[in-house]
């Protein structure tokens, strides 16, 4: 796994505009071009991109999140118990791998295109409602109605690629013009759906009130195992594809310097919609996991879980995907751990004072690297 | 020009001694002049939402006291009539205040509605109380009573501090006595559920028992396995929920899933009084559960009427606090007609003269003679569906029959009344 694949910690202009001046490719003095050369080399030799000076800070990370991650198990065990402990485990571990898949959309898109993508929850809801219509409505099976929901999210947000962003870029539009787009979207997304399916909770056909006894004591529902299998596979599978695949590369010299790597010969347009297409079918996964754990299902669910994928995006290093995932995890532990000592009405407040704390400590995220001077 | 002004002072006499001598009759005859105009009652129900199931039953409960109130007016000879507009709070204040401001615009005068306390409060901040055009919500919280609200909130409903008594009542009941005896208390972190958790403890724990929580959570939870595990830890002796529907849908999951939990040994408010079971509700938390909710006194003609009444008209079965919206629709009507005109001061004014002992009591089956009586300017006290009518000053009824009930395949079946004053 590279150190980080897609880095937006080096500030920069607005590289994804046809206006941005391309950037110095030469050189060996650590500069943004050298890192997007490397990357283009790695991408045309099919080799990992090697390591730069920055790398050093993103093991840091690494070792302080392992170390911060050690000392609250501790503090767990040794305050509540150790089957107390490893229950608040297991839920989180459910509830961080929906938000971990949901936040690698998240951060792809940005790395990608440096694009807050306020609609990205309700594309969640999108892929959820999609295979709420083919598993509770048609009498599909839980499998292929998720795959379902799954394409169907992915074609939507190729769609929003196609005929809108392409056209903005085309059209030079900024950050936030693209940043309202993307707010005005949601509702639209949102308020479809409400008009489709109603604003009444509704459930996917799912037990979801039977659960696995593990040893120890320690339970976890059926729905929420195959959960967590189903979404911890999904991002293995998207993580050694981004390490080693050709488009995952390509990806990330895109992220480094769009200009450099079109220059380079790496067709830009695909690349982007192929992001898209990632984005999507994770955000249509999530939305079906989440909505399949949670039990119900409601027009509002993914806007809902928005601010917790952007903080579990800024935590792990904003626009690093492997940060995200790493993001999403840590904040579904942090959560539910945090329930055994503060009133629970308090958890979801609890991931964002630690979100802010650990910005205070590294600016840059977890997995973020410190911008060069 | 100085005939023209004696002939316009000598009209103007003429016309004030016609009119004095008009009013002097009426006054001795005790007869007002019979008013004309049209009242608009503006129901306010969350037909979606968190509280999606109460909406339904209670816009029937207003439909049904709208035609009464025409009927009994037309028996009366009065040339009033009444219509009803309702609108979708969709169980969110803000959905709430664009509802009621819609309602308003139509010509709504006297609200019933809405179910929840931070829709009562968006409304009346924002609206009723600057216009002082009242309100009757269902909403039950005890926090309601703590805002100003300019005497323009009146509730059927009564407050949470009697709900989280009856709540006591029934669970000390069931488990032989309080002394001793652990009660694990779940709710949604909103002024209803905290209000009710936290009036449940005090009298819990004033009686001898023990509490394991209160255990709040956010309806937005993306899971609430860690909470529920907390509290079905030490299999404590009963569980109490103050919640809504939807949130209650996860949690209850959540609950099942831990293996620990047993429906027997539930308790829940009236927000989660709803039959049939909901589908959003795994049916295994519910059956065998109790539920307390306002209820009306049984045996009274006018509750065996409306039970009648309301089953033989289409629409939803009976619901937790249909007699209360019932009765809100009611006094709106009964109000207007007292106050001889259709304007929301002059009903919010009327409201509390309906009430309490000091007047001749009626029920909704002597609609007609109380609207005469109204006119002649008799004071009467209505007697409710959902019992007599006595707003404290504060304007909340001080009655306190609640329903006990359990679910039996998926339906709720009434166990017993509790008078929550004993």
């Amino acid at each position: 796994m590279p150190s980080s694949w897609c880095d937006r910690s080096t500030p920069r202009s607005d590289p994804r505009s046809a206006a941005t001046p391309t950037r110095r490719a030469a050189g060996a003095d650590g500069r943004p071009g050298d890192r997007a050369a490397a990357v283009l080399n790695a991408a045309r030799s099919g080799t990992p991109p090697p390591a730069d000076a920055r790398a050093a800070a993103t093991g840091a990370g690494r070792r302080w999140v392992a170390a911060a991650c050690i000392a609250a198990l501790a503090a767990l065990l040794a305050s509540r118990g150790a089957e107390t402990a490893a229950q608040a485990t297991i839920n989180g571990l459910v509830t961080g791998t929906y938000f971990a898949l949901g936040a690698v959309g998240l951060s792809l898109v940005f790395g990608v295109l440096r694009l807050v993508n306020f609609a990205h929850g309700d594309m969640l809801t999108f892929g959820a409602y999609v295979a709420l219509f083919l598993n509770a409505g048609s009498g599909w099976p839980i499998v292929p109605a998720t795959l379902g929901g799954v394409l169907a999210t992915a074609a939507l947000a190729a769609a929003s690629e196609l005929a809108i962003w392409r056209p903005m870029r085309a059209r030079r539009a900024g950050g936030f013009q693209m940043l309202l787009i993307t707010v005005g979207l949601a509702f639209v997304i949102r308020n479809c759906i409400q008009l489709a399916a109603g604003a009444d909770p509704l459930q996917l056909r799912l037990d979801v009130t039977s659960a696995v006894a593990l040893p120890g004591g320690l339970r976890i529902g059926t729905v929420e195992l195959w959960v967590v299998v189903a979404g911890l596979g999904a991002l293995l599978a998207v993580a050694t594809l981004l390490r080693y695949g050709r488009l995952g590369k390509e990806m990330r010299a895109l992220a480094d310097n769009l200009s450099l790597a079109e220059v380079a010969g790496i067709d830009t347009r695909r690349v982007i919609l192929a992001t898209w297409l990632f984005a999507g079918a994770l955000a249509g996964l999530a939305g079906v996991l989440s909505s399949a754990a949670a039990g119900i299902l409601t027009p509002n669910f993914g806007f809902q879980l928005l601010l917790s994928l952007f903080a579990a995006t800024i935590l792990g290093g904003i626009g690093n995907a492997y940060g995200a995932l790493a993001g999403g995890l840590l904040l579904g532990f942090a959560e539910e751990w945090s329930a055994l000592f503060v009133d629970a009405r308090w958890k979801l407040a609890v991931g964002f004072v630690i979100l802010i704390l650990t910005l205070l400590v590294r600016p840059n995220g977890l997995l973020g690297r410190p911008a060069l001077k | 020009m100085t005939r023209a002004r004696h002939a316009t002072a000598l009209i103007t006499s003429i016309a004030l001694i016609l009119g004095i001598a008009a009013g002097g009759a009426m006054m001795t005859s005790g007869v007002i002049a019979a008013p004309s105009f049209t009242m608009t009652i503006g129901d306010l129900e969350p037909y979606t939402g968190d509280l999606g199931p109460l909406g339904a039953p209670a816009d029937k409960a207003v439909k049904l006291a709208t035609a009464q109130l025409n009927q009994a007016a037309k028996q009366a000879g009065l040339a009033v009539t009444f219509k009803m507009v309702t609108a979708d709070t969709r169980s969110d204040p803000q959905a709430a205040l664009s509802a009621a401001r819609q309602l308003i615009d139509q010509g709504a005068t006297c609200l019933t509605g809405p179910a929840s306390t931070p829709e009562s409060l968006a409304i009346l901040n924002s609206i009723t109380k600057a216009r002082r055009i009242p309100m009757l919500p269902s909403a039950s919280s005890t926090r309601l009573r703590t805002v100003d609200d300019g005497h323009t909130i009146f509730r059927t409903v009564p407050p949470d501090n009697l709900q989280a008594r009856a709540l006591v009542l029934a669970v000390k009941q069931q488990l032989g006595g309080a002394q001793g005896k652990t009660v694990a208390i779940g709710y949604q972190n909103s002024p209803y559920g905290e209000g009710l958790a936290n009036t449940f403890k005090q009298s819990w724990t004033a009686m001898g028992g023990r509490i394991q929580g209160p255990f709040g959570y956010d309806p937005n939870q993306p899971s609430y396995d860690t909470e529920a595990a907390k509290i079905v830890a030490g299999s404590p002796d009963a569980f109490v929920f103050a919640d809504f529907p939807d949130t209650f849908g996860k949690v209850s999951a959540a609950l099942l899933r831990t293996g620990k939990f047993s429906a027997a040994k539930l308790f829940v408010s009236d927000a989660l009084a709803v039959s049939p079971i909901p589908a959003t509700i795994p049916a295994a938390a519910l059956n065998g559960a109790h539920a307390v909710n306002a209820g009306s006194p049984t045996g009274t003609p006018q509750a065996q009427a409306f039970n009648t009444l309301y089953l033989s008209a289409p629409g939803p079965k009976r619901s937790a606090l249909d007699a209360n919206n019932f009765d809100s629709g009611i006094l709106c009507g009964l109000a207007a007609v007292a106050a001889g005109a259709n304007t929301p001061s002059l009903i919010a004014t009327q409201l509390p003269k309906l009430s309490g002992p000091a007047g001749s009591p009626f029920t909704y089956l002597q609609l007609a003679a109380a609207m005469r009586a109204l006119r002649a300017g008799t004071r009467i006290h209505y007697v409710g569906v959902s019992g007599p009518i006595e707003f404290n000053a504060q304007g909340d009824t001080s009655a306190g029959t609640y329903d006990l009930s359990t679910w039996k395949n998926g339906a709720l079946v009434l166990v017993r009344q509790i008078n929550a004053k004993e």
